[in-house]
């Protein structure tokens, strides 16, 4: 459906770029919830606004890699020139329900207005449409909202009016950049039962981004664990959770509280990520890692298969039968 | 300042061609200022009827007026009126609306009084208020300064006023208040230093209206005396003069542009290098 | 809406009653007793004491401003000196020509300011952006009466497209008259243009980083599309508000632009008065034009939050 291959994300200037995405690849079937993890700077959102087509400009910019939606090249591609181009059919929500939704328009107007380019409808059938998207999205009243203005709505019904405005486009992906860590946590529930919801019944996959572990261990089917702007673990959900391969991924899981029962305080990952352009040859984890050692910091290491569907990007990964 | 704190400060002039063209004109008008007597080649109130309203020619560069005076000579001894106007502006400005914006940010009370003053004085259009004011102090230079200084004594008070809150509120000056610093100590510590960069932008901005008002008062003959070379003073008097001599407006008239111009380039420059925080005080309204 | 439209009538009501004390305070600071003024200097103390009397000027200073105050809210502003006219009247006589003036002028500000604004702002960054931008700055550095009088030597003297000076009123030569404000109210639109220019792309540079303005583009509408329905509208709303300050920034820079194209308006009436030591007249128009000031401040202030449906509820 989606494929992401080598992507590579740069600032600065043409001759010294920094990267802070750096060759990321992954792969997203039908329908399938891939969960994407990672401390807060690691490069997620860069990550997805670049598949999207959405990098802020003037500012960062794709310097390698290739973005294939279902087959066909949409690299370098805004929505609209891949909505010209036939290839409309991936939409995203983003983190702030609060500041997503342009305050002097009317919601219904904003659904409508993605209606339009996707559906080709205009006028009553449109609003109609927009009408039919708040009831997907178990909009309360959704006749009465669709004159609403945002600011009379609550966060969790802005975001779902986002899903909304994503579910006009007809998405077979959904890029869900945190769209959950701004709201309450009640209401956090509910959307995500929502998305999981909607993605079985529309067929739709989902690339779920989020820096909470719990999150992705309730709803993805796969996980990709990145880290200063790389992918360094991907495997299927129970696998990742079960007998986690990368140092870093076993350094989050010992964070997640309900691995740690009691009083006991949580434990953190000692030291700061690299700040992009700081990296060397070696891992980008060596800093941090337990288990480090001397050609750690002088090669890169090697992505490895360690089992079927589970890469590590690690010289030395954890055994796998390790007791936790 | 240190040679990094040089570079620091060139930096935004460097990255800006049109900025540094901006800095080169002020410099200009700075030398043409301080050697007048010297770089200007003849005297300015040499009066030679033989030659009124002379074409621009190889004698007289910028041509002369109507009593035959030399008007690249006027124009180069009218920088000093022009430097003499705009820094005593600033200096009015700045002397009082540091001091008042600063306590009002500091004493809540008396500083509400004191903005809802600052807020019927803008309540009169600039050049009003300095008309207002030249009929009740009479027309000179120091009651030019004063007039139009009073316009931007408002607006200077009212962006000291919200730079002091910001830094009020920031945490470090919290902390430095609750440890017993003093209100002066807190003032010369860190307020101060902190007003330092974007006072420069302001005065960059208020010098370069205030050639603009200062020309205006001229030009009705309630600035300067008629008989101080001033590029408004010039433009005054030859203006019944325009159609039979066009360029005698034009180079008076292209040195106020050329010093507003490059004053307002600079502080332009100077803006883009100020804290995010506080830039958004020095709105596009000028 | 109509509490806060209540609460910000209050505060221009307050401002106006400051300013008024400060306009009476002018007439009293003015060198040379108003008496004087008006009796010249031959005047006999009987007479003086007479009139001294008759303009109430023996009495406490604050029933003087209460009757001064009384008097303006009656609509008398005093008499002129010099036409020996009631001030109000000679102040309608020149606000057909400032208002007249003032309105062509905000026309032209807006048909510059805010398109080419617009320009600059899409086109952010790239060369043309850089010139538009450079060029409205050099525009709001040049004087008006200096644009003024060339405009005046091109366009009245050489090319004789347009009247030089004066302006018969429209009501006695019909709209034609209209012409002989053209070159006035494009000197004065320069530099205001100018402002709003550079006011209309930076608020359009601000609203584009918007969230919702990221949400807009990943529905895949074009990016015309964005800025008109996204960006524009937003944009503007900041722009409305500055209309405002623009408007004082005329009424001030009509003094001048008034005098040299010798327009019978208030502008031109105070330089005139200063000139001739009319006070009264002085005093008149500077509360008029504060009075005026202050509620055009106050309609854009309340039109900007009709605009904006976030203060619907509040
Ligand atoms: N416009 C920008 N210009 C320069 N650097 C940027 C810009 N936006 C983000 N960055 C940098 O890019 C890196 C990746 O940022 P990104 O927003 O993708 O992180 P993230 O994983 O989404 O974090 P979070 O969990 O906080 O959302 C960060 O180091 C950030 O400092
Ligand atoms: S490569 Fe070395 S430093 Fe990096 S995670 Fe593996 S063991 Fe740790
Ligand atoms: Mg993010």
């Amino acid at each position: 459906m989606l494929s992401v291959r080598d992507l590579t994300v740069s600032l600065g200037p043409e001759t010294a770029p920094v990267d802070i995405v750096a060759g990321v690849s992954f792969e997203l079937g039908k329908g399938e919830i891939l969960g994407l993890v990672g401390e807060s700077g690691c490069g997620k959102s860069m990550t997805s606004l670049a598949v999207m087509g959405l990098l802020p400009q003037p500012g960062p910019r794709i310097r390698a890699g290739r973005v294939l939606l279902e087959g066909c090249d949409v690299t370098q591609l805004q929505p609209w020139q891949r909505v010209v181009a036939g290839h409309g059919r991936m939409a995203m929500i983003f983190q702030e329900p609060m500041t997503s939704l342009n305050p002097v328009r009317r919601i219904g107007d904003q659904i409508a207005e993605a209606v339009r380019v996707h559906d080709r409808l205009s006028g009553p059938p449109a609003i109609d449409r927009a009408r039919e998207l708040l009831e997907q999205v178990r909009m309360p009243d959704p006749a009465m909202q669709l004159s609403a203005y945002p600011h009379q709505l609550s966060g969790g019904q802005r975001q779902r009016v986002m899903i909304a405005i994503a579910l006009a486009c007809r998405p077979q992906v959904l890029i869900a950049d945190e769209p959950t860590t701004a709201l309450d946590v009640t209401i956090q529930v509910q959307v995500l039962g929502l998305l999981r919801e909607l993605c079985n019944r529309l067929d739709m996959a989902m690339l779920f981004i989020t820096h909470d572990m719990g999150v992705i261990a309730q709803l993805a089917d796969r996980v990709s664990v990145m880290y200063a702007g790389r992918i360094v673990e991907t495997a299927g959900v129970e696998a990742l959770f079960g007998r986690p391969r990368h140092h870093y991924t076993r350094g989050l899981m010992d964070c997640m509280p309900s691995r740690n029962s009691g009083a006991r305080r949580l434990p953190t990952i000692a030291g700061q990520p690299p700040a992009p352009g700081t990296v060397g040859a070696g891992c980008v984890f060596a800093s941090r890692c337990a288990a480090v050692r001397e050609t750690c910091r002088t090669a890169a290491p090697p992505r490895a298969e360690v089992s079927q569907g589970h890469d590590v990007l690690c010289a030395f990964p954890l055994d796998g039968g390790e007791p936790r | 300042m240190s040679r990094d704190g040089a570079i620091l400060w060139l930096k935004p002039f460097i990255a800006r061609p049109i900025a540094l063209l901006g800095l080169g004109i002020l410099l200009g008008t700075i030398l043409a200022a301080t050697f007048a007597p010297w770089l200007a080649p003849y005297d300015p109130y040499a009066i030679d009827p033989s030659i009124r309203l002379t074409p621009p020619n190889a004698l007289h560069w910028f041509g002369t007026d109507q009593f035959g005076r030399d008007t690249l000579s006027r124009v180069i001894h009218s920088a000093r009126m022009a430097l003499l106007i705009g820094s005593g502006v600033v200096m009015f400005a700045l002397a009082t609306g540091v001091p008042i914006g600063v306590l009002s940010a500091l004493f809540p009370r008396l500083g509400h009084l004191l903005m809802r003053m600052v807020d019927v004085l803008m309540a009169f259009p600039s050049l009003l208020l300095a008309l207002g004011l030249i009929v009740v102090l009479g027309p000179s230079v120091a009651n030019a300064i004063l007039a139009i200084g009073l316009g931007y004594m408002t607006t200077t008070t009212r962006i000291v006023y919200g730079l002091t809150l910001r830094l009020r509120m920031e945490t470090y000056v919290e902390a430095s208040r609750s440890m017993g610093a003093g209100t002066a100590w807190l003032i010369g510590k860190h307020i101060l230093p902190n007003l330092v960069s974007p006072l420069l932008v302001q005065a960059s901005f208020v010098f370069a209206f205030a050639q603009l008002g200062a020309a205006s008062l001229d030009f009705l003959g309630l600035g300067a005396p008629p008989e101080i070379p001033s590029w408004g003073n010039m433009l005054a008097e030859s203006r019944t003069f325009i159609t039979r001599a066009p360029w005698l407006l034009f180079f008076p008239g292209m040195m106020i542009v050329a010093t507003a111009f490059s004053l307002n380039l600079v502080g332009d420059a100077l803006r883009d290098r100020l804290d995010p925080r506080f830039r958004q005080l020095f709105s596009e309204k000028g | 809406m109509w509490s806060y439209a209540l609460k910000r009538a209050g505060t221009t009501a307050v401002t106006l009653l400051a300013a008024s004390i400060i306009i009476f305070a002018f007439i009293h600071i003015v060198p040379g007793d108003p008496i004087y003024v008006l009796l010249g200097d031959t005047a006999t103390p009987d007479q003086i004491d007479a009139l001294r009397h008759q303009l109430g000027l023996d009495q406490p200073i604050i029933l003087q401003y209460l009757t001064w105050i009384g008097h303006v809210l009656e609509g008398n502003l005093g008499r002129s000196i010099f036409f020996q006219a009631p001030v109000l009247s000679v102040i309608a006589d020149g606000a057909e020509t400032s208002a007249l003036l003032a309105t062509m002028t905000m026309i032209w500000v807006t048909l510059i300011g805010v398109p080419i604004g617009m320009i600059a702002a899409v086109r952010h960054g790239t060369w043309l952006d850089q010139g538009l931008s450079g060029a409205a700055m050099l525009m709001a550095s040049i004087p008006t009466f200096w644009v003024g009088l060339y405009l005046i030597l091109i366009f009245a003297a050489w090319l004789g497209w347009f009247p030089s000076s004066g302006y018969p009123s429209i009501f006695e030569g019909g709209l034609v008259n209209l012409r002989y404000l053209v070159l006035p109210s494009l000197a004065l639109a320069a530099p205001n243009a100018a402002l709003i220019l550079r006011l209309t792309r930076a608020s359009m540079l601000d609203v584009s980083r918007e969230d919702y303005v990221r949400t807009a583009r990943a529905k895949g509408i074009r990016p015309w599309q964005v800025v008109v329905r996204h960006i524009l509208r937003n944009a503007l709303l900041a722009v409305v508000s500055a209309f405002g300050f623009t408007f004082a920034a005329l009424l001030s820079e009509a003094v001048v632009t008034e005098t040299v194209f010798a327009l019978p308006g208030i502008g031109r009436l105070v330089v005139q008065s200063i000139l001739r030591r009319d006070y009264p007249v002085i005093q008149g128009v500077i509360l008029v034009i504060v009075v005026v000031y202050l509620l055009i401040n106050l309609i854009v202030d309340l039109s900007y939050r009709l605009l904006d449906p976030r203060v619907e509820l509040q």
